[in-house]
């Protein structure tokens, strides 16, 4: 209501503007639309809200006066999804940007909850109902079928993010500058979250969101002949307005020691950091620079801790028992980077030496608690210590690029990378990185690009004891500190076949091997490949299409038993994944003048398609693959326009979405579970759906 | 005697080439050109004028003191006085005296950017792969003929992703995939986490690391938590595709072979859930976070195993 009433007040504001003394134009495009929709499904509007009925699509307005200016301009205003930005500025000295933009995100329009909030982030099911599942399990599942199908309201899944930002430049004095931002973003609505009493009793619950976050940056910058220095400070903080998610056990309604009348669990608790950067560049002489740039950031949250469970037959559900109050986490980011770039040696030789550190340094304390309550049921005896993980990178590299000959340039880039994991497995690892570029312009209408790169990361420490206390098999490596080889390589053709037509291709190939892995990932290998062309077939008619595809395969390796001695790769209960992904996209499009600076056709075509083959495989031979997983969709825009003067246009649209898919986890989702291992679980019913939409609109522009 | 002659011949030929390409420029016979000011520009430019006027750089026009020169259109195009008096016709030299960024190297058009372009936004560009790329300054704006819908960042394309992916064409195949950010709804484009001027950071993003960068607007999962997961704490990227996946929530793979590319402890981590596990609330719907909801870590005194 708020952004309706903001939109025609800056309608207001621009049809009262006036233009004396001044300089004016814009323009206003809008319109109405009609559409429909095959099904209820929510990827047709899944960040924006298409309109029904009258639209204002975008609009710009502009008034200056010599150094003076006035920018009001807006898209899909009073929609879910508008987006304004206003900017006033004073010659080179003051520039003042004032934006708001809504970004929704909905997620289902078919989702229903047999729950009812009470408050902010509670929510309960009849006690009758509670009462009765206790009573006589044994009808559990008719009971709550019933119940839910009969009771279950809209679950509204979805969510907006409004955005309001600022952002002053400022220039005082020659050679000064100023920059402040500021961003309030608020997010406010539901989204699916599952809430767990067990393997046997799980529910998914909405996830209230109502939370706030604040940016405020402020950069100082000097520019001098031959010097840049630069100092920012900032602050960042989140507000999460509900603290905790609290929701009743559909299959008891009394505490006891072994089960609880309700769960609930931590939401994400409020943050706040400070940041602060530094930075200076000099131009050591006309042909050498040296940049140097420090960031550094402390992030802390210190939220009250909740009880180890809200289970009142548990004696720990006091907060009596906790070792603390708080976590009091703090942490410290920051960052070091110099360079020094030269062409001294040859104006042909552009040489860059560089150094990267960044280091995450997790100082939260450890905490250590006499147990835990996982699912709020029974109380686990301990101790448990967290784990506050840290790491750094540091690395060192070159790069030089060579115009070795007209028209060839020649890039290479070698890197070494050196990281530490904080209280992980693998603790440090080492990785040399190598690329090599070619670009060759043979003529102004050809160019062609092809590169190589390689890299070897391998473990320097490793702690096989530590994958033995976190329960895992000693064989895994896991995939973001194993060891690693990466090879990558592609090219690119750029042609112009005529001064009408020109095309490109494009191929890539990746593949990261982890050759040591006996289970985990254990191969990576991405290839992909587009065609694209455009034709200007007429003064009056452009075509444009492309097609891209890509293959990205992943093998995993696992073992169903973690009994000692460690299994073997070749263990009769050794099990694999090969998960075979296809992608592929295809546009077309044409702008046609069928009466030059009249009537104007565009049509534009877009096709995606994701396809996905699991093929799983183990040793004892028994493993049934699951189903392949697609999701396709065509999107027709066709549109019709006439020019009726030289500032108005009127156009006709159409419109058309096609969707469709197959994914056996996101399909007849009901809102209780189906099976014997799954027929106590409670869902949202929140199915991705197939449909169709149609489009239809007439749209109205001016500039003025 | 012979051979000396020819020797000598070509020694004052070469040593005459020489002084006549060594002479200094003033002592050409063409008068140099001069500045005439933007009114006259004007009258034949009005268009371009006009889009001048109303942006930032003919609003920067009287704040020469500040930003060190004259902002005008000779500023960028030189003086102007032997194109004017050209009067229009091509056949004539003068008329090519002013630059045509069309016509000018790439270095040149930079350079001429860059000279007032050397802070702020722009500060990091020599280190920039798109300067590597040989990318001019107009490869993306247009001073005269910005066509983003404010006119603000002058560029020429309507849509900043459809500017990106120009070149970045491999990029379109994740922005059309079934998970994606919410970028060609238009509620962010490619310059929210790029800056493609250059920053000091790895692919040119806005923040000193990746999860910085994600976390200025997922600001809940910044944590630090009580108990935190190891790979989310590193980089987003271990489990999520930014650019676009088959996967819910931009995962780099379905659940729950994602997990279990790292967790194959004893009981349910190491299961292979296939086909006959399909109703299983391990494989259905979210998988492995229809209990591990609390994935990115959690504050909760039980939640080890981020399930509360």
């Amino acid at each position: 209501m708020r952004a309706r009433a903001a939109s025609f007040a800056i309608l207001a504001a621009l049809l009262a503007a006036s233009p004396s003394r001044a300089d004016v134009d814009g323009f206003i495009s809008a319109g109405t639309m009609w559409w429909a929709q095959s099904a209820n499904e929510a990827t047709f509007q899944e960040f924006r809200e298409v309109p029904q009925g009258a639209f204002l699509e975008s609009f710009l307005f502009r008034q200056w006066n010599g150094p003076v200016a006035l920018v009001i301009s807006g898209e899909n205003a009073i929609r879910k999804n508008a987006n304004y930005d206003v900017t006033l500025a004073k010659g080179a000295k003051v520039r003042l940007d004032v934006g708001y933009q809504q970004i929704p995100h909905l997620f289902s329009q078919v989702a229903r909850i047999g729950y009812y909030e009470t408050g902010p982030g509670t929510f309960v099911l009849p006690d009758s109902l509670q009462i009765a599942n206790q009573r006589v399990p044994a009808s559990y599942n008719s009971r709550m079928n019933d119940y839910l199908n009969q009771s279950a309201d809209d679950a509204r899944l979805s969510f907006r993010t409004d955005i309001l930002r600022g952002r002053l430049r400022a220039r005082p004095q020659r050679g000064w500058q100023f920059d402040v931002t500021a961003v309030r973003r608020k997010r406010d609505g539901r989204k699916a979250y599952g809430g767990t009493f067990g393997f046997s009793n799980a529910v998914e619950m909405v996830e209230p969101i109502n939370e706030s976050m604040l940016d405020v940056d402020g950069l100082a910058n000097w520019t001098g002949k031959k010097v840049n220095v630069r100092a920012g400070i900032g602050v960042s903080s989140f507000d999460n307005r509900v603290n905790a998610l609290v929701w009743d056990n559909p299959q008891r309604f009394t505490d006891s020691p072994t089960a609880s009348g309700r769960g609930r669990l931590d939401l994400y608790p409020n943050n706040d950091a400070f940041r602060g950067r530094l930075g200076a560049s000099w131009q050591v002489q006309s042909k050498t620079s040296l940049d140097v740039e420090a960031t550094a950031s402390r992030q802390s949250q210190d939220d009250a801790w909740l009880p180890f469970t809200i289970n009142s037959a548990i004696p720990q559900s006091s907060p009596d028992s906790l070792p603390g109050r708080s976590t009091d986490a703090k942490a410290v980011e920051w960052t070091g980077d110099v360079r020094l770039h030269s062409r001294a040696l040859t104006p042909s030789v552009l040489a860059t030496v560089r150094l990267h550190h960044h280091h995450y340094d997790n100082n939260t304390p450890v905490w250590t608690f006499a147990g835990r309550s996982a699912y709020d049921n029974a109380w686990t005896p301990g101790p448990f210590s967290t784990n506050p993980f840290g790491n750094q990178q540091t690395t060192a590299g070159a790069d030089v690029d060579w115009n070795a000959i007209h028209h060839v340039q020649l890039s290479g880039t070698a890197e070494m990378r050196y990281r530490e994991h904080t209280l992980r497995e693998g603790s440090k690892d080492e990785e040399p990185f190598f690329q090599g570029m070619v670009h060759v312009n043979p003529s102004d209408d050809l160019r062609l690009k092809a590169f190589a790169s390689y890299a070897h990361r391998y473990l320097t420490e490793f702690d096989e004891a530590e994958l033995a206390d976190q329960g895992e098999q000693l064989g895994l490596r896991r995939y973001d500190i194993a060891n690693r080889k990466q090879g990558r390589a592609g090219a690119e053709i750029e042609a112009d076949l005529t001064s009408d037509f020109d095309v490109a291709f494009e191929y890539s190939y990746e593949r990261n091997h982890f050759d040591e892995t006996v289970y985990g990932l254990q191969e990576e290998r991405v290839q992909g490949g587009l065609v694209q062309g455009t034709l200007h077939a007429s003064s009056d008619l452009d075509l444009n299409a492309g097609y891209g595809v890509s293959w990205p395969i992943t093998r995993q390796a696992s073992n169903e038993s973690n009994a000692p001695p460690p299994p073997t790769p070749d263990a009769p209960t050794n099990w694999w994944a090969t998960i075979h992904d296809r992608s592929e996209w295809a546009t077309a499009g044409a702008i046609w003048w069928a009466l030059p600076k009249k009537l104007n056709f565009n049509l534009n075509y877009t096709y995606s398609r994701d396809q996905t083959d699991y093929d799983l495989m183990n040793a004892a031979n028994t493993a049934v693959d699951v189903p392949n997983t697609f999701y396709r969709r065509h999107i027709v825009e066709a549109e019709a326009l006439w020019r009726a003067r030289y500032h108005t246009d009127l156009s006709l649209r159409y419109g058309y979405d096609f969707f469709d898919v197959a994914d056996f986890a996101n399909q007849d989702i009901p809102l209780l579970g189906p099976t014997a291992t799954a027929g106590t679980a409670i869902y949202l019913g929140d199915n991705v759906r197939p449909y169709v939409a149609n489009m239809v609109s007439v749209v109205y522009s001016r500039r003025f | 005697m012979r051979r000396s002659w020819w020797v000598s011949t070509i020694f004052v030929a070469l040593l005459a080439v020489a002084v006549f390409a060594a002479r200094p420029q003033g002592l050409q016979s063409e008068p140099v050109a001069t500045f005439v000011g933007s009114e006259k520009c004007k009258e034949c430019h009005e268009p371009e004028y006009k889009e001048f006027a109303a942006g930032a750089h003919g609003q920067a026009a009287g704040d020469s003191v500040l930003i060190g020169q004259s902002v005008n259109c000779e500023t960028c195009h030189g003086p102007g006085s032997r194109h004017v008096a050209a009067d229009g016709d091509t056949e004539k030299p003068g008329f090519w005296d002013v630059r045509n960024f069309k016509k000018m190297t790439v270095a040149e058009i930079n350079g001429t950017c860059r000279t007032c372009h050397k802070a702020g936004e722009q500060l990091h560009w020599d280190n920039s792969m798109h300067a590597r790329e040989d990318l001019a300054c107009t490869s993306c704006h247009s001073m005269h003929h910005p066509q983003d819908v404010s006119k603000q960042a002058m560029l020429n394309n309507s849509n900043t992703n459809e500017l990106c992916l120009s070149c970045h064409r491999n990029k379109r195949l994740g922005v059309t995939r079934s998970s994606h950010m919410p970028l060609a709804e238009g509620g962010m484009n490619c310059a929210d986490c790029h800056n493609p001027h250059g920053s000091s950071s790895d692919h040119m993003i806005r923040f000193a690391s990746t999860n910085e960068l994600c976390e200025s607007c997922h600001t809940d999962k910044r944590g630090p938590f009580l108990w935190e997961h190891a790979p989310v704490r590193e980089n987003c990227l271990n489990c999520h595709e930014p650019h676009g996946s088959n996967n819910d929530k931009l995962l780099a793979g379905k659940k729950p072979y994602l997990c279990q590319r790292c967790h194959i402890g004893t009981r349910h981590p190491s299961t292979l859930y296939d086909n006959p596990d399909l109703a299983s609330n391990r494989l259905f719907n979210r998988s492995c976070t229809n209990c591990h909801s609390q994935i990115h870590g959690s504050n909760h005194p039980s939640g080890q195993f981020f399930l509360r």
